[in-house]
């Protein structure tokens, strides 16, 4: 059993599904800082709307440098390297240096406000935190296995990252009464905050449909930990949670949460997935080698 | 936390008037049009404005609390909790307020209320206003 495990861990490949797993990401989070450049000066500079906190000392104070006032009139040339970095990450081969960066400067611009944060936000700075470690082992050299190692181990610390998203948020569920009784999707959907104006506006009772959505989607979040690893049924199971997470998107209108948790799906592709012969056609077709795995 | 371990029941929302010329005007409600940016397009920069001013109806909120549970509640300075900071710096600065001619500003909150009693949705409105603030340029 234990020899079976051993061959198994060493002939593993997840290079390709990783690196696909960062564009996916990065193209994310390019995305997400563009989207709001006519606002920066609010969410990152020195006309925020949101309350800085900065009671933190020593390696905490790091991560909340643009909760000092006089820290984020800079907030520009953060925001452009980001940005660049992210476009090198896209159409170039990352690197550790390049990676850590990536991951610190998310982590600046994240603690800067906190009113547009989410679950979503968090799980994406853990998971830069492990994208540092996602080593390319490919080719010859005298560190590749260590390298593969270090790479299979954080490739898997993200999927157990996402796995204890969903069972936090799912036991968190249970100790509540909304949820159990069938009522979280008509109190979410009553507000017209998280919907629309008519949707709010039909949506006045409970039925049985609203009632089995709840109930879906509570079990999805605490069953998660447990079938995302059974390989036989993670297809159709993670189209549940892809289905859930667009109706956040498009519905419940929480459109950087519902991103990221798809974009975060693509760590669970298997490794012969069609996508990534479909991605080798569209290489082939192009100049040059954009889409590097 | 994703909804957990119960969705919100309450929504805050930030509204303000302004006098001029010794007359109030009505209460304006500077959300709406982000919200209505949100929902004509759930990908610009809508949401995020409209993300950015709930907090300040939070903090408002959360003000009028502490204000509420407060040993004397007399004695507490609402101008120099956060809410009311943010409320008047985004009317001063964010709005053409002081252009018009506006000389002082009223901030208030309105909280939405929802709760499920046999299975359909009752609503209920709580507005709480804030004393009366001046508007000057130097601010």
């Amino acid at each position: 059993m234990l020899n079976r495990i051993v061959t198994y861990w060493r002939e593993l490949d997840r290079q390709a599904v990783s690196s696909l797993f960062v564009k996916g990401l990065y193209a994310l989070l390019l995305w997400y800082v563009l989207k709001s450049f006519s606002i920066w000066d609010i969410l990152y500079g020195p006309e925020n709307l949101s309350i800085l906190m900065n009671p933190y000392e020593g390696i905490d104070k790091l991560a909340m440098l643009f909760n000092i006032e006089s820290i984020r009139v800079y907030y520009m040339p953060v925001l452009l390297i980001f940005v660049g970095l992210l476009l090198f990450g896209l159409f170039r081969k990352t690197n550790v240096v390049t990676r850590l960066a990536v991951w610190y400067l998310f982590l600046l611009l994240h603690f800067a406000n906190f009113e547009t944060s989410t679950g979503g936000h968090h799980l994406v700075q853990q998971v830069l935190f492990l994208h540092i470690f996602l080593l390319d082992y490919s080719g010859e050299g005298p560190y590749t296995g260590v390298k593969k190692h270090i790479h299979h181990l954080a490739h898997y610390a993200i999927w157990v990252q996402i796995a204890i998203l969903y069972a936090v948020s799912g036991g968190f569920k249970l100790l509540g009464t909304d949820w159990l009784q069938g009522e979280a999707m008509l109190m979410s959907l009553s507000f017209k905050e998280f919907g629309f104006l008519w949707l709010s506006e039909s949506l006045q009772q409970n039925n049985i449909f609203l009632m089995s959505l709840t109930w879906i989607v509570l079990g999805y979040q605490v069953l998660f930990p447990v079938l995302i690893w059974v390989a036989r049924i993670r297809g159709p199971f993670l189209l549940v949670g892809l289905i859930f997470h667009l109706s956040v998107l498009f519905v419940v209108g929480i459109v950087d949460f519902g991103l990221f948790m798809v974009v975060s799906y693509l760590i669970f592709l298997s490794s012969d997935s069609y996508v990534f012969e479909t991605i080798d056609k569209i290489r082939a077709r192009l100049p040059k080698s954009y889409l590097r795995r | 936390m994703m909804f957990a371990p119960d969705p919100t029941h309450h929504i805050n929302t930030f509204v303000y008037q302004v006098e001029q010329d010794g007359e109030w005007s009505s209460w304006r409600n500077p959300v709406f049009r982000f919200q209505q940016d949100h929902w004509s397009n759930r990908f610009g920069s809508g949401s995020d404005m409209y993300d950015m001013l709930n907090g300040v109806a939070d903090a408002l909120y959360n003000a009028a609390q502490y204000r509420t549970f407060a040993e004397n509640p007399e004695d507490v300075d609402l101008t120099s909790l956060p809410g009311l900071m943010m409320a008047k710096k985004y009317v001063l600065k964010f709005t053409p307020v002081l252009d018009e001619g506006a000389t002082h500003v009223r901030i208030g909150v309105l909280t939405e209320q929802h709760r499920i009693d046999s299975g359909a949705v009752r609503v209920m409105y709580v507005f709480q206003e804030f004393p009366v603030l001046e508007l000057t340029h130097a601010e």
